[in-house]
């Protein structure tokens, strides 16, 4: 296995592209959880007024233990700018044909495909760590009472980020191989994520269309509450729901298992 | 032969769609020989070799590597070079190089070796996009060299090469043969593989039309070239004669063709007991070109 990561290590550490893209993902994200109270309180609240009559209760989106909850739900708005890196660097493999030379150079098609889901559970291990550093100096910053229970308290938020990341990448790991192109691939992914499944869903029942695979993935972090909600009455699940779990981590298994049979047959 | 073969390949058939890319090709490759493989474009040479090396999956048939069935293991073993050089362009020669020295399990150190017996060396840092084709060409059986493979195949190594290039892979090819190596050479340059063959086995349409050794294949029959001051009655004597098969006048010369090898002074003696004496008589070796073509031609007619 540690063969299989140094392989891909070689080929994307040297790639200006992987950079490039890798660090505008961090500077955006970290930029995002560090702006994120002050952009919304300027932008929303401004709306509904300072003088409003009905008293806006002050509130910090970083206060432990909400900060997990709301920085996961606000990261994961960004997971398709992972699933693109994904796409591009697994299709590239096939349009420079590199992935003939690997095989042919003694690499098994079941290894190519091992090192890419390994790529994908690097890729989502690091994305899971740019959220937790920024959004755990935040909270440090602005909880006012702090006790280590109170840090920790919702800190299951992250893992479940990790298996959102880890869905979708398979999901962006499985158009890939089976697309081939790069643009082909990338519009896909897009197109699936941005408005087709959004036009399945619509003519499905809600308890079925849960069953989609962006949905569940989606699903799994809830809109977190905020004051303003509770205000009207509205209430987000403020934990995560079993059902969300195990239907996000099939699809993970469905994908990666079709991108074994995939390769098992096909000419490369 | 004793050795057993390096390779077997037992009715390999492969269809793309409704063609049938190979047809049920036979073949055995024993240490040390130098195969050409030969067919016009189409002819099922990369299907075969893309077989044989994993990329393409057969409908039917089987091969084994050193009396083993397939494996990625083996193909560790297997120095390789496929039609166009496949690397990352974004990377150096040497950093594409490290990738595959770590897929099979060589030492990193082997590396600057073979980049010195391709004569990349001073090029070693420089990006693959850079290169020019024939530098391509030369990191592609870098690549192949690495792992200290026993068998190389060579899917034409000089497509798209100039002049200067060709004799250049043709050159190290002749180097590496030199070692000893089982390499199995597909290619289109008939004098390529003549110069540098033992082997040989033609393809067309994905079938077998003929195997056997390079030296077999040019002593089947023998030419002759000769002129002298009455063509007409030189052409007349040599008919009379057994061993003649046939004779043509070519360019201000008569060629004539011989069921066995007869030597020239023979020949000389012969026509000049006729009263003909020759002004040229020369032993016109048959190229490989020549046999191939006739065989396709035989096989249309």
């Amino acid at each position: 296995m540690l063969r299989l990561i140094k392989i891909d290590f070689y080929k994307y550490s040297k790639s200006r592209t992987f950079w490039v893209l890798f660090i505008t993902y961090l500077v955006t994200m970290t930029a995002s959880i560090v702006g994120i109270e002050q952009f919304l309180n300027s932008t929303m609240l401004s709306k509904v007024g300072n003088d409003s009559a009905i008293p806006i209760p002050k509130f910090s989106f970083y206060a432990f233990p909400y900060v997990w909850h709301n920085m996961a739900y606000l990261a994961g708005m960004f997971k398709i700018f992972l699933a693109l890196i994904i796409v591009f660097f697994v299709s590239n493999e096939f349009s420079y044909r590199t992935l003939r030379q690997n095989v042919m150079n003694g690499m098994s098609r079941n290894q190519f495909v091992w090192s890419k889901v390994l790529f994908v559970v690097l890729l989502s291990l690091a994305a899971t760590l740019i959220l937790f550093f920024p959004s755990l100096i935040m909270g440090l910053i602005k909880t006012k009472e702090l006790t280590s229970e109170i840090i920790t308290r919702k800190l299951f938020f992250l893992p479940a980020y990790f298996l959102e990341l880890m869905a979708f990448g398979s999901f962006a790991l499985f158009i890939a191989f089976l697309l081939r192109r790069s643009a082909l691939a990338i519009g896909l992914l897009a197109f699936y994520y941005f408005i087709l499944e959004k036009i399945i869903a619509y003519y499905l029942p809600d308890n079925i269309a849960a069953f989609l695979p962006v949905k569940a993935m989606g699903n799994m972090i809830d809109v977190p509450n905020s004051a303003l909600m509770k205000l009207f009455g509205v209430n987000f699940r403020e934990y995560v729901a079993t059902q969300d779990i195990l239907v996000s981590s099939a699809w993970m298994i469905i994908f990666v298992a079709a991108v074994f049979l995939l390769m098992r047959k096909r000419d490369i | 032969m004793t050795t057993p073969p390096v390779l077997s390949i037992n009715n390999l058939t492969k269809y793309y769609g409704k063609l049938k890319a190979l047809d049920n090709l036979s073949l055995e490759v024993f240490p040390g020989e130098i195969l050409g493989f030969l067919g016009p474009n189409g002819s099922g040479k990369t299907t075969t070799l893309g077989i044989l090396l994993g990329i393409l999956k057969a409908d039917s048939g089987t091969f084994s590597w050193f009396g083993n069935p397939p494996s990625h293991e083996q193909r560790k073993k297997i120095g390789a070079l496929l039609e166009t050089p496949l690397f990352y362009p974004y990377l150096s020669g040497y950093d594409n190089l490290k990738i595959i020295a770590t897929i099979k399990d060589a030492p990193l150190s082997e590396i600057d070796e073979v980049l010195h017996i391709v004569g990349l060396e001073e090029r070693r840092g420089s990006k693959f996009k850079t290169y020019s084709l024939g530098m391509k060409q030369r990191l592609a059986i870098a690549a192949a060299l690495l792992g200290k493979p026993e068998v190389m195949i060579l899917d034409e190594p000089t497509n798209g090469l100039d002049p200067t290039g060709i004799v250049e892979i043709r050159d190290l090819i002749v180097k590496i043969a030199k070692r000893g190596m089982t390499i199995v050479l597909a290619s289109h340059l008939l004098d390529e593989v003549e110069k540098i063959c033992t082997h040989v086995v033609v393809l067309e349409k994905g079938k077998k039309l003929h195997a056997g050794s390079v030296s077999e294949v040019l002593r089947s029959s023998v030419t002759i070239e000769l002129a002298a001051y009455d063509m007409e009655a030189l052409q007349q004597a040599l008919e009379e004669e057994a061993f003649v098969v046939a004779t043509r006048p070519e360019a201000g010369l008569l060629i004539v063709e011989l069921n066995r090898k007869v030597e020239t002074s023979e020949i000389n003696r012969l026509l000049t007991n006729k009263g003909i004496y020759v002004s040229h008589l020369a032993l016109r070796k048959k190229s490989l070109e020549n046999y191939f073509l006739e065989l396709l031609t035989e096989q249309h007619a």
